[in-house]
């Protein structure tokens, strides 16, 4: 009854709008009401909306209701950037945003580059491109950038301390992202950041990431491998790491499950050696095709972190040779979770590539296509730069002849796996 | 009378609706054409158009406009993934180029608060676009050549305002 009363009140209202004034007279662009200006002007570039300040009275401070405050191009300037935000105070900002291409002569007026508080404060999305980001003053009473949702923050340069302080002031920071930022040292906030959902660090020289973030949902990360410390993010689920050098696989399953507890869906990017003999440097490993190294099933039963909620792992393993005989300690990622439902392996292995300069013509006699064959194949391919002539006889298994069939089969084997690799100038000849 | 003539279906089709501009021109279309207007989809949805859609605010011209544009676009959101739709989004594209760019400035600007009012944000976005295209990229004697606007400066205003923002005038 009561809901049949609402909607009889939402139905009379609708029906018997009042119309408003009904005009006759020329519309002018001045006419349009203001959030249709400011939607006219957010789909201008930035210059152009503060020319039309110089076109009548009534245009004076018009573009002001632009929500849109995006430079870029040779107006970046730190006098520029603040002789619009002084006209723009006390409006709204919806998006503000700061991009140029490098460009080193202008490298110089940007080293020391204050933003202003006040639109920081005002506007949910903030994004940098390219500046060096020099922190300012921070009044005294400041209350944090209370509006402030979306913060991008690309090639920056900025110290250790000031990035710390400008998110320590972002209490209702829901999105993150650090994309190659020179900080030179740890990200470290303790201030907690319980709105913050998403967080991405891609290609940043940090030492370590440490924050506290207690409702974070996803996190990305590229980049070394640095102690990273996300607090108890007891609600993150979903999780992309690729580092770049080597983590041992006893480190990723002892560090990762504690930093990730109650993750779910879980892709990994590394070289992970599987060997369990710390001392050679990864570097150098590549090279020792002829160590053996026993796998150690012991330490694989030793392990008792967990990902006690992960039901889909993806690994992009990049391994090299003589960790191929190892790949069973794999197991050890299984083991460590218990409630998995989708396991995905990309094997990445490959000879570190060779420069095979003179190399014009290989000839290579029973040929069965094996897999060992096929990389080998990859490989001198891949490392001859002007190989001209490739002959490939085929045979049967154990060097005995093969029929038709088996020809084929072999040939369509090495066509596909050369597809794509070969040059053009490379004449491949298949018997 | 009217309102059976409101209610009528065409063969195969929606229901149909009536709207009627401000000079008492009247449009029939089909409930789904009308409801890219979020304003009618919400009178339909309160089944308040039974006796036609007075639009007091929005001139009979406009309102064909707006209409054609409407019925162009009506399988815009029902029809996804159907092959003609390919052909169809070039069509569109054109339509709408055209529609657009004849217009006389002030037929545009009510043509932008009929969509406004109306709440159709396609047609409401593609004509703000259209007058931010007209703009961008103009000096001011240009823009005000566009948009018919008198300069009431005087030089020495028009100056210290240039100085201003002085990066935005250096051509």
């Amino acid at each position: 009854m009561e809901n049949n009363l609402i909607r009889r009140t939402k139905r009379l209202k609708r029906c018997h709008q009042q119309p408003f004034k009904q005009s006759r007279a020329k519309v002018q662009f001045s006419d349009l009401p203001e959030d249709l200006l400011c939607t006219i002007f957010s789909k201008m570039p930035l210059k152009d909306v503060v020319r039309t300040s110089v076109l009548s009275r009534n245009w004076r401070h018009m573009w002001t209701c632009c929500t849109k405050l995006r430079f870029d191009g040779v107006m970046v300037s730190r006098d520029n950037i603040n002789a619009i935000l002084q006209q723009h105070s006390g409006k709204i900002v919806e998006e503000f945003e700061v991009k140029f291409e490098f460009d080193s002569k202008l490298v110089d007026h940007l080293n020391d580059f204050p933003l202003s508080v006040s639109t920081m404060e005002a506007s949910p999305v903030y994004s940098i491109f390219s500046l060096a980001l020099h922190l300012w003053e921070l009044p005294p009473h400041f209350s944090g950038f209370l509006n402030l949702r979306n913060l991008d923050l690309h090639l920056i340069r900025s110290t250790q301390k000031d990035l710390q302080d400008l998110l320590s002031q972002c209490f209702n920071i829901e999105w993150l992202s650090l994309v190659r930022c020179h900080i030179g040292g740890e990200i470290k906030v303790t201030h907690p950041l319980p709105r913050l959902l998403y967080l991405r660090v891609t290609y940043c020289d940090i030492t370590k990431l440490q924050l506290n973030a207690i409702n974070l949902k996803a996190f990305m990360y590229d980049g070394m491998r640095h102690p990273i410390d996300l607090g108890h993010a007891l609600v993150l689920k979903e999780a992309s790491l690729h580092f770049f050098g080597s983590v041992h696989l006893e480190d990723a399953l002892t560090t990762l499950p504690s930093m990730l507890p109650c993750v779910q869906s879980l892709s990994l990017d590394a070289y992970v050696p599987l060997t369990t003999l710390p001392s050679v440097p990864p570097c150098v490993q590549p090279l020792c095709l002829d160590v053996y190294v026993p796998l150690e099933v012991s330490s694989l039963l030793k392990n008792t972190c967990k990902f006690s909620h992960l039901k889909y792992l993806q690994l992009k393993l990049r391994l090299y040779y003589h960790d191929l005989g190892n790949i069973l300690s794999l197991a050890s990622f299984l083991r460590a979770s218990p409630c998995i439902e989708k396991l995905e392996i990309h094997l990445i292995r490959r000879l570190p590539q060779g420069e095979y300069g003179y190399l014009k013509n290989m000839h290579i006699t029973g040929f069965v296509a094996s897999t060992g064959e096929l990389e080998f194949l990859l490989h001198v391919v891949e490392s001859a730069s002007i190989l001209e002539v490739l002959t490939i006889e085929a045979a049967g298994m154990l060097g005995k002849d093969i029929d038709y069939e088996g020809r084929l089969k072999v040939e369509e084997l090495t066509r596909r796996y050369l597809d794509g690799i070969m040059l053009r100038n490379t004449k491949l000849y298949m018997a | 009378m009217a309102a059976a003539a409101a209610e009528a279906t065409i063969d195969g089709g929606g229901k149909m609706i009536i709207l009627i501009s401000a000079d008492g021109k009247r449009f029939e279309v089909t409930e789904a054409v009308a409801s890219q207007s979020q304003l009618i989809s919400n009178m339909i949805e309160d089944d308040c158009t039974e006796n036609g859609v007075r639009l007091p605010n929005v001139d009979g011209d406009i309102l064909t406009m707006v209409v054609d544009y409407c019925n162009m676009h009506a399988g815009d959101a029902a029809a996804d993934g159907d092959t003609t739709k390919a052909s169809s989004t070039e069509e569109l594209k054109k339509f709408d180029a055209e529609l657009v760019q004849a217009l006389e400035n002030p037929v545009l600007f009510k043509l932008i608060l009929a969509a406004n009012f109306l709440n159709i944000k396609s047609l409401l976005d593609m004509t703000c676009q259209r007058v931010a295209d007209m703009m961008s990229g103009k000096t001011p004697e240009q823009m005000r050549e566009t948009f018919s606007i008198e300069n009431d400066f005087t030089p020495e205003e028009e100056a210290a305002i240039r100085q201003e923002n002085a990066w935005a005038f250096d051509d």
